[in-house]
């Protein structure tokens, strides 16, 4: 059993709190994601799983035990770094087998385990070179053979992928995720990048200042944000927040903006019941704008945006919308028609609409509101 | 604009090739000495090229005055003294590069303000704790002396072990190391060009030395060559084909050093030089 449990944990640097009271837990053989901007706390948080940093508060287990006082070396963690941090002076199959030699290990075994992790990453062939007659991608995969061959209960990976070039990261993004399968081992792995984030993770924890916002699961986090970060974070591009107000009119709830009047459905006005008056932000997803030409549902609302600027990716065009002062994202199909300066009529999709109070920037609520 | 570069070029070169003219001629001008009978050695002009070619001043030196001893002796200072140098310095400037303690910075810079005191200050109050120790007259004595200009080297080796990137005693903590394996295994290969400037400093100073040498020492056996030069100097005149016979001794060594090392060497210089 490898469960990583994280209890009321704060990292502080004399004043300054690096993270705040996270409690959250990835479980035995999971996949969780740490996600989050610069300076949000998650590669310290990590830092502090492996044991690379103290705790200021709080508690880490790893499996059954309590590790806060344990070193590194025995919190049987392995741990790849942005850097890949090979040791420069020797070889692959040394910078391999370090870790073995160091905790005694038979010659034998620790010639077994380096080809074995050799041949599940392909670089049986590079065991007699140095780190710097390696490319990026086959350091990183070193990286990845330094942490397979301890056999490790947890590995902890802090953005492993953030030196490679985009192609390379797709490619090794998928890779990392066949290991996750094979080893059948809990990865706690660092990204700032919300696709490596979606695509990797059985869980994401996003955290932003410190705090931990939200964990869920990719879909979880892309349909039921719990807030405005957590909306504009996940997702490319990012959720447009639209700002209005909430009124109530012959016992409907709309949202009125600068040249907006959106009527809520009634599972997301349920939610929102009470609030009338409240400054909010209407959240809507790309795909979930469409021109109203296309649209073939019962939308009750429409709005008129002119185009500013479209990007064409070949299966979709994203599509920049002018509208009232503020800019709109919109995702169309490749086929539909959108030039600059053209005035169109647009609509939201009700049924994926999201609600978000301004001050607090948490959400009021989401038009699929059975799971949320 | 190319021939502007070229100019440019050339003139950097000529510069350079007149400097390295200028340090080279008086080092030519001992090699050919050493190489002549002493009859030739003040003709004006100066030769540049020895006229009547012999070995005859190094067989003399050799053999006179028990050079090969003063030779063995100077080998054995220098080599141990560095050898502690090197060891010693490099964990110092390895606990202060990468640990904090208390009273850290306060005892770095006291250590640093040591470099400030003019060596022949401290001859008076270094030789009366050396005769306390029974330490004078003793290759120990001049060993231990040596040993201690380590501040410059921690000065320079601090700089260079900050420059490791902390994920690599981050990754070797998890793969097991301790603080010593982090030290030997890790950080003292990756520091190689800053040990090898460290070396040439410290084996330079420690088999030039001349004073200490001179105070310390009274039983002939245990001089080193630096004293050892003197001897060829007379009262009532010198004979420079044997002095510059056995400067050239002398400087072998160091040339050698300098050689293996110089690789390195560069490398570590350079880098101390940015990092100040």
């Amino acid at each position: 059993m490898a469960r990583v449990g994280l209890e009321h944990i704060w990292k502080r640097y004399g004043d300054v709190v690096a993270v705040h009271d996270v409690t959250l837990e990835a479980k035995d053989e999971e996949f969780l994601v740490l996600v989050g901007p610069s300076g949000c706390g998650k590669s310290t948080t990590l830092r502090m799983v492996a044991g690379l940093d103290d705790i200021s508060d709080g508690s880490i287990s790893i499996g059954d035990r309590v590790v806060n006082d344990l070193s590194p070396k025995d919190r049987d963690i392995a741990m790849v770094f942005q850097s890949y941090a090979l040791y420069p002076h020797m070889n692959v199959y040394d910078n391999m087998a370090f870790g073995l030699k160091l905790r005694k290990t038979p010659k034998p075994e620790i010639k077994r385990r380096v080809n074995e992790a050799g041949e599940i990453l392909g670089i049986t062939q590079l065991l007699d070179r140095k780190p710097k007659q390696l490319s990026g991608g086959q350091r990183q995969r070193v990286a990845l053979g330094r942490a397979i061959v301890r056999n490790p209960a947890v590995f902890l990976m802090d953005e492993p992928l953030s030196n490679l070039d985009a192609k390379l990261r797709v490619q090794t993004r998928a890779e990392i995720s066949k290991l996750h399968q094979r080893l059948k081992t809990t990865f706690i792995y660092v990204t700032h990048d919300q696709t490596e984030a979606m695509t990797m993770g059985d869980r994401i924890a996003v955290m932003k200042d410190g705090f931990l916002q939200q964990i869920d699961t990719p879909q979880v986090l892309y349909d039921y944000p719990v807030n405005t970060f957590v909306a504009g974070f996940i997702g490319s591009p990012a959720m447009n927040l639209v700002p209005g107000e909430l009124k109530q009119t012959d016992g409907r709830l709309r949202v009125e903006g600068p040249g907006m009047v959106v009527p809520l459905p009634e599972s997301l006005a349920a939610q929102a019941r009470g609030k009338d008056s409240s400054k909010v932000f209407l959240g809507v997803r790309p795909e979930h704008i469409a021109p109203k030409s296309q649209y073939n549902g019962n939308a009750p609302n429409e709005m008129t945006a002119t185009v500013e600027v479209v990007e064409h990716m070949g299966s979709k065009q994203f599509v920049y919308l002018g509208q009232a002062g503020a800019t709109l994202t919109a995702e169309f199909p490749a086929d539909a028609e959108a030039r600059p300066e053209q005035e169109m009529q647009i609509v939201f999709d009700p049924d994926n609409l999201h609600l978000f109070d301004e001050a607090s920037g948490n959400a009021i609520g989401h038009s699929r509101s059975a799971v949320a | 604009m190319k021939l502007r570069r070229f100019a440019d070029k050339s003139f950097v070169y000529l510069l350079l090739i007149l400097g390295a003219v200028i340090m080279m001629l008086p080092f030519l001008f001992m090699v050919v000495t050493a190489l002549q009978p002493g009859t030739y050695v003040l003709s004006i002009p100066p030769n540049f090229w020895p006229s009547h070619p012999t070995l005859q001043n190094f067989v003399d030196v050799w053999t006179a005055n028990n050079f090969g001893r003063y030779f063995l002796n100077s080998a054995i200072v220098a080599t141990t003294s560095t050898v502690i140098t090197v060891i010693f310095s490099s964990m110092i400037a390895f606990t202060f590069a990468r640990y904090t303690f208390p009273g850290k910075t306060p005892l770095y810079y006291t250590m640093l303000m040591t470099l400030m005191l003019p060596t022949l200050v401290l001859i008076i109050p270094q030789f009366v704790l050396a005769k306390n120790l029974h330490l004078l007259n003793s290759l120990q004595g001049l060993i231990v002396v040596y040993s201690a200009g380590i501040p410059l080297y921690v000065f320079l080796l601090r700089g260079f072990f900050e420059d490791i990137p902390q994920d690599l005693a981050d990754a070797a903590a998890i793969d097991g190391a301790g603080i010593w394996t982090l030290y030997w295994r890790i950080m003292m290969p990756l520091a190689r060009p800053a040990l090898a400037t460290v070396t040439i400093f410290s084996f330079l100073g420690n088999w030039d030395e001349f004073t200490w040498a001179l105070t310390s020492i009274s039983d002939s056996n245990l001089f080193t060559l630096p004293i050892a030069l003197q001897f060829f100097q007379g009262q009532h005149g010198t004979q420079y084909g044997l002095v510059f016979a056995a400067s050239l001794i002398v400087v072998i060594p160091v040339i050698a050093v300098f050689v293996v090392f110089q690789r390195h060497f560069i490398k570590g210089i350079m880098s101390s030089a940015v990092k100040g």
